[in-house]
């Protein structure tokens, strides 16, 4: 199994040529096809598990091979997976089988349907795997093509102007990372003499000191790369694609989109922009800090005034993905390890919050919130499935938002106390948004006549979200499962930037703290409480 | 090595041959005329391909006195051009029976022209290069004519070849003020005349002025700005098939010629023309760029795309390198199959009298004829840029190769063009896909134009997944003179 990961990156795409075989006409075969080569994916990333080695903070499980060249140009084929991508490519292969699961109210173009949401993971496992630049920026884009199409066929009425809004937002951010992937070819190849596109390779360049890029370099690379990655979160004033691609988007489109789309945004920050350009990520933190948490705000204000459902979680995917922002640009391991957790968090728990709102939405064809009422009358099973997922989302001890949210306020109030307390702000505004939601929605009495014929949610239905709930509460009861292999990881990837930054006195103790505090292995959420209190 | 080497000049010779042979025996075959020339003139540009392959690899200037070169830069691009016709052969025999067009004179008129294109770009005399350039424009006039009872095509016809004599026109009189200064058209003897000079400034100035006026006599050919005004209404009014053989063939010889006139004639370390071709590539992306985005007919479109393509193909040669001449070379390749592709389907869809052009004459196609809608949108994409196809590779080492040289501005300029162009290219897949579909009737698709269709869709990803082998041949064919 020496191409484990090759195989789970191109398992699905393998199942989406062999759905192109099979004739227009036979529908259940398609799916049934489709969910099969989804949870082989998953199978095979579960194997991973196995074989990883969460004391190593390197990249495991590694492929090389040349791809292709020109002259001096190289480039390569080359995949690796590290405690901050493994759990991100288990999100992708555990959310895409739900996705599909979910994806049985798709009754025009089965077949096409099916092959795109595979296309579509594979691109995603790709960006998550990828070592080489080059590499990266194929999946970056490749995986455009499917969500395009996702949203601008399948979509509801507004689905083209998303579709192309979606697209050419991304290819906007992503046309100056490829610049700056170039840039970073030369300006390393003529530093260190070889000329490269291999990630490791120039991140051991510039640990080794054979590469130093000088500070308004890096600020270009940085603000080149954090364009791309700030549209895909979405930072602040980048957002404005989202909220119209998850509304206009099919229940699954907006699944993978929230879950594991935005992730590749935060990914990346955390992946190529701090490593790569420690310098600049301080230097332009109170930036990022700032929009992030303009973020966090903004986005739970609209969220309080939605009245279309699908657009209250769109919007409060900004207020989160702020969160994990702010984490990142905390500089500390509490942040950092707060920020991965909440992208998981984020995934599971808004991942499962647009499939509950497509389940209503087959069921009444309206997604206003004015609409329901009561409806935990006629719908138990779904209304305290909604409930635990509303729960996890605003961050109720005992559930996996939790967990995310105090490590990143923890790391946050460790950097600069104003950024906690504007973040903690938000965290109540989150929990206001999403009670008063679920109160309009749920409770009350069942005062509308559409309303009392709604049935609950069948076995399919229920097959998709137990397995949510389940991982929700794990994650949020026993985070060290999921801290402990990401741990060596997150330290290495922090390791240049808390270099460069010079610590004044305050921040110093807790820069420390990490190494006390946290040694490699130790679960950290046990080990923070105290020090909020 | 005889200096009246045949096989130098022997593709062409093939296709000459070719040629003379469809339009003598075309009357002689009756019905069978149809199929018989076009199998005559696969055969014919198949054969030219193989003695190209055959031909001696040792790169030899100066043939049959100083007027035809053998080297690796000319077989790869002579390659191109027999892919090409052979391409429009299998593409185009359906629509010449749908319209009714004669097949005979078209086919011969394809090998002369190709003929043509291999002598600009195997000449080693700014003559020869002339000559080859005159044959294939005589031939294009005619192709652009060709549905004689078309005001449109007239009017293509027409106007291509008022321009096509200007810019004629233009190139001779360039050459004949180097001749004036130089004393020679060959391209070494004109060479080694300017390798005398050490600075640029010392240049005679009719010499610089000569270059000057063949370039812009090229610029016409490429349709780069500012002599591009012609190209969309030519695009338009030609017949589909000859719209896409002028997109693909006379710009890539064009290019061919121009990559061997400004680095065989001009010695490489005197970029004389750098600064004006750079104003040049900058104003022809954003001229195809923003002049496709209103477009609402698909020719149209497509014309205004392929000005958009000479910009980001002059970029190539503003850099001057390796990576850039040979990231030409490769876009070449990628921008036929693109092309041609793209034609294919526009041919096979606007339906007898080329009535259904407009870009909402595809609507509901997409889920309709996925055999022309999936490759037509491989073919966009890749225009477009998007990695895993051809183009992505093309511009991947233009924009490589203008880094390389720190011409920061241009990449910035040639991003945010990318960046419009994926704009309009996406309008035709959204109507293909995601408009309501019309009540349009389903396309007729003949199983030679289908193959062409669908080999260019996969070649476009194939070459988009492992470039190597041709990435590492153009850069071969352009080591073959740079280093020397």
């Amino acid at each position: 199994m020496e191409h484990l990961l090759s195989i789970v990156v191109f398992l699905p795409m393998l199942g989406a040529v062999g759905l192109a075989f099979i004739p227009r006409a036979r529908v259940g075969a398609h799916r049934a096809v489709a969910l099969a080569a989804a949870l082989a994916g998953f199978a095979a990333s579960l194997l991973l598990l196995t074989r990883f080695q969460s004391a190593s903070p390197d990249f495991q499980l590694e492929e090389f091979h040349r791809w292709f060249a020109m002259g001096g140009f190289q480039v390569n084929y080359h995949l690796g997976l590290d405690g901050i991508s493994l759990f991100l490519v288990l999100l992708t292969t555990f959310i895409t089988p739900v996705a599909i699961l979910g994806s049985w109210s798709v009754t025009k173009h089965v077949r096409e349907y099916m092959i795109f949401m595979l296309v579509l993971e594979s691109g995603i496992l790709g960006v998550f795997l990828s070592l080489d630049l080059v590499l990266f920026y194929l999946f970056w884009e490749v995986m455009l093509i499917p969500m395009y199409f996702l949203i601008g066929v399948w979509g509801s009425k507004n689905r083209i102007y998303a579709a192309v809004k979606f697209f050419l937002y991304t290819m906007f951010g992503s046309l100056f990372m490829l610049v700056a992937v170039i840039a970073l070819y030369y300006w390393h190849g003529q530093a260190a003499g070889a000329f490269t596109f291999d990630y490791p390779q120039i991140l051991a360049a510039m640990e080794a000191g054979r590469f130093a890029l000088p500070l308004d370099r890096q600020i270009l690379l940085f603000l080149a790369f954090g364009v791309a990655f700030a549209i895909k979160v979405p930072l602040f004033p980048f957002h404005t694609w989202l909220p119209d691609a998850h509304t206009e988007a099919p229940t699954a489109g907006s699944v993978v989109l929230a879950a594991v789309l935005l992730k590749m945004g935060t990914y990346g920050f955390l992946r190529f922009c701090l490593p790569l350009f420690p310098e600049a990520s301080v230097t332009l933190a109170p930036w990022v800090c700032s929009l992030a948490l303009v973020g966090i705000i903004y986005g739970a204000l609209v969220c309080m005034v939605q009245p279309d459902l699908k657009r209250l979680v769109a919007y409060s995917s900004v207020s989160h993905l702020g969160f994990v922002m702010l984490g990142l640009f905390a500089f500390n391991i509490y942040g950092v390890q707060g920020a991965t957790y909440q992208m998981l968090n984020h995934g599971l728990s808004t991942g499962a919050l647009f499939l509950l709102v497509g389940m209503i939405y087959d069921r009444r064809h309206t997604r206003l919130i004015a609409e329901f009422g009561g409806l935990a009358h006629r719908m138990p099973v779904f209304a305290a499935l909604f409930m635990i997922v509303t729960l996890s989302s605003i961050g109720l001890p005992g559930l996996n938002g939790f967990v995310g949210e105090i490590l990143i306020l923890q790391g946050a109030f460790a950097g600069n106390a104003t950024y906690g307390i504007l973040a903690a702000t938000g965290l109540i505004l989150s929990a206001v948004y999403m009670l008063t939601m679920y109160q309009r929605v749920f409770l009350g009495p069942l005062n509308r006549d559409e309303n009392r014929a709604l049935a609950d949610l069948n076995l399919r239905e229920k097959l998709i979200l137990i397995p949510i709930v389940i991982l929700i509460v794990w994650m949020g009861m026993h985070s060290s499962t999921f801290l402990r292999p990401m741990d060596a990881s997150l330290q290495k990837a922090l390791a240049r930037v808390q270099q460069v930054r010079q610590p004044p006195p305050v921040i110093h103790e807790v820069d420390r703290l990490p190494a006390g505090g946290v040694g490699p292995g130790t679960p950290a959420p046990q080990a923070a409480a105290p020090t909020i209190r | 090595m005889n200096e009246l080497f045949i096989p130098a000049i022997l593709p062409e010779i093939v296709l000459c041959a070719a040629g003379v042979l469809i339009m003598v025996a075309e009357p002689f075959l009756g019905r069978h005329g149809r199929a018989a020339g076009a199998v005559l003139a696969v055969a014919g540009l198949a054969g030219s391909a193989a003695a190209v392959l055959l031909a001696p690899r040792v790169p030899v200037d100066a043939l049959f006195h100083g007027m035809v070169t053998l080297d690796p830069f000319g077989a790869y691009c002579r390659l191109l051009f027999a892919a090409i016709g052979i391409l429009m052969v299998l593409g185009s025999a359906a629509y010449l029976r749908r319209e009714a067009l004669p097949h005979g004179e078209f086919y011969t008129l394809l090998l002369f022209a190709t003929a043509g294109m291999n002598f600009m770009v195997t000449g080693a005399d700014l003559v020869m290069t002339f000559v080859g350039l005159e044959i294939l424009s005589i031939a294009t006039y005619v192709l652009a004519g060709f549905r004689r009872r078309d005001p449109r095509s007239n009017e293509s016809g027409m106007k291509y070849f008022f321009m096509g004599a200007f810019s004629s026109a233009i190139l001779l009189y360039g050459i004949a003020l180097i001749y004036g200064a130089a004393g020679s058209t060959n391209y070494g003897a004109v060479l080694r005349f300017m390798s005398a000079f050490t600075h640029v400034a010392d240049l005679p100035l009719l010499l610089a002025l000569g270059i000057g006026l063949v370039v812009a006599g090229f610029s016409f050919k490429v349709a780069a700005a500012p002599f591009h005004v012609w190209t969309p209404d030519v695009y338009e009014g030609a017949p589909t098939p000859v719209t896409a053989f002028m997109s693909v063939g006379p710009k890539a010889a064009g290019f061919a010629a121009l990559i061997r006139i400004l680095f065989q004639l001009v010695p490489p370390d005197q970029p004389v023309w750098t600064q004006l071709l750079l104003v040049s590539a900058v104003l022809t992306m954003l001229v195809g760029n923003l002049g496709a985005i209103p477009q609402r007919n698909i020719k149209r479109l497509l014309a205004y795309s392929s000005i958009a393509h000479a910009g980001y193909l002059l970029i190539g040669l503003v850099t001057a390198s390796v990576t850039g001449l040979a990231a030409m070379l490769f876009y070449f390749a990628a921008y036929l199959l693109m092309n041609i592709g793209a034609f294919a389907v526009v041919a096979l869809v606007s339906g007898p009298g080329e009535t259904r052009v407009a870009i909402d004459d595809y609507r509901g196609l997409g889920f309709r004829q996925p055999i022309l809608s999936f490759p037509l949108t491989v073919c966009l994409v890749s225009l477009a840029g998007i990695p895993a196809t051809a183009g992505f590779i093309g511009k991947f080492f233009l924009f490589s190769a203008a880094m390389e040289r720190e011409l920061y501005t241009l990449v910035i300029i040639a991003i945010l063009n990318s960046l419009v162009s994926v704009y309009y290219y996406l309008r035709v897949v959204v109507v293909m896909f995601m408009q309501e579909p019309g009540e349009a009737a389903s396309v007729e698709i003949p199983a030679a134009a289908g193959v062409v269709i669908v080999t260019c869709g996969l070649l476009i990803i194939a070459l988009g997944l492992f470039p190597s082998p041709l990435l590492q041949a153009s850069s071969d064919a352009i080591l073959s003179f740079l280093g020397r």
